[in-house]
């Protein structure tokens, strides 16, 4: 729960994965991003504090490597 | 004559004539299969040397049990309660309730049905086809094939998104303002299913976007929207197939 995966998105902006508390119950962060990222696309698990919890110019998020 | 233990041949009927029976009636040559009488008025029935069944002092046969709760109780995997043979019907039945597995017969071939109250076609509560299908009457008046709810998910869009609840949802994907992918734990057996989206707010569109392009077995593409893309703070969504 504490834990979020992202990776950039085609249009250059940035996507967040939350997982889900009860998969996380039965499978790992890592799991997760090898199934819900998309296949070929670079991501990070960072922490749930290092994404903005300010969401005004959500749409203009990017992901830096 | 007293009955005495016989070690070999043919046990003569004419020997249960006797007034009494004491100890054990071995009727093979090891002394492992036979009649035992445990206690007073009791017979227990010995195959290689475990007991198998047991008639009590009144009367009540246990299979499987030493201490039968009823008239007759059986204990162990595989019960069969009785195999009606005209119908060539497994039925079980315990109180009002009867479970029946039909081998053949017409449109009942291969299936199962849990029948309550008393033994009408009327009281089907719960059914298995012989195709597989899944039928209930939950009190509407008639059995029904159900549609089960695939995926369910519960989250706050708002701040921090975070996944109050689910069901068969591994992650939601935030992809921007009021725009999320609800990502199937098991995928859906194909991409017919569908998709049902609320949330608070007079107005507020919960929609697939574009499910032709952005759908598939394994996730779904959903927007909120008002003349524009809105995040919320409950934001529900459903899966039927």
């Amino acid at each position: 729960m504490n834990k979020r995966i992202i990776y950039p998105k085609d249009d250059g902006g940035v996507a967040v994965i939350v997982p889900a508390p009860e998969y996380l119950e039965t499978h790992t962060i890592e799991e997760l991003a090898a199934k819900d990222v998309p296949a070929g696309k670079e991501y990070k698990i960072v922490n749930v504090e290092d994404i903005p919890s300010d969401r005004t110019f959500r749409n203009a998020w990017e992901y830096t490597a | 004559m007293p009955i005495q233990k016989i070690t070999s041949g043919v046990v003569d009927a004419s020997v249960f004539s006797s007034p009494t029976i004491s100890g054990n009636l071995s009727l093979d040559s090891t002394g492992t299969t036979g009649v035992r009488v445990p206690s007073a008025n009791t017979l227990a029935f010995h195959t290689a040397g475990t007991e198998d069944m047991r008639i009590t002092s009144n009367g009540w046969i246990g299979v499987g049990t030493t201490t039968p709760a009823n008239t007759f109780t059986v204990k162990g995997t595989g019960i069969v309660a009785e195999r009606d043979i005209d119908t060539d019907r497994l039925i079980a039945t315990y109180n009002d309730i009867n479970i029946f597995a039909n081998a053949t017969g017409g449109t009942n071939h291969n299936t199962f049905t849990i029948r309550q109250s008393n033994n009408t076609t009327s009281n089907n509560r719960l059914r298995i086809t012989g195709t597989g299908l899944l039928q209930f009457d939950s009190g509407y008046g008639d059995i029904a094939t159900a549609y089960g709810c695939r995926a369910w998910v519960n989250f706050n869009g708002t701040g921090t998104p975070a996944i109050r609840s689910s069901g068969n949802v591994s992650s939601i994907t935030d992809n921007g303002t009021g725009d999320y992918n609800i990502n199937f734990a098991n995928a859906m057996p194909n991409v017919d299913y569908t998709f049902i989206g609320n949330t608070e707010g007079i107005g507020m569109c919960v929609a697939a976007e574009d499910p032709q392009l952005y759908s598939s077995t394994t996730t779904i593409r959903m927007t909120i929207y008002r003349g524009g893309y809105f995040d919320r703070s409950y934001v529900y969504a459903a899966i039927f197939r």
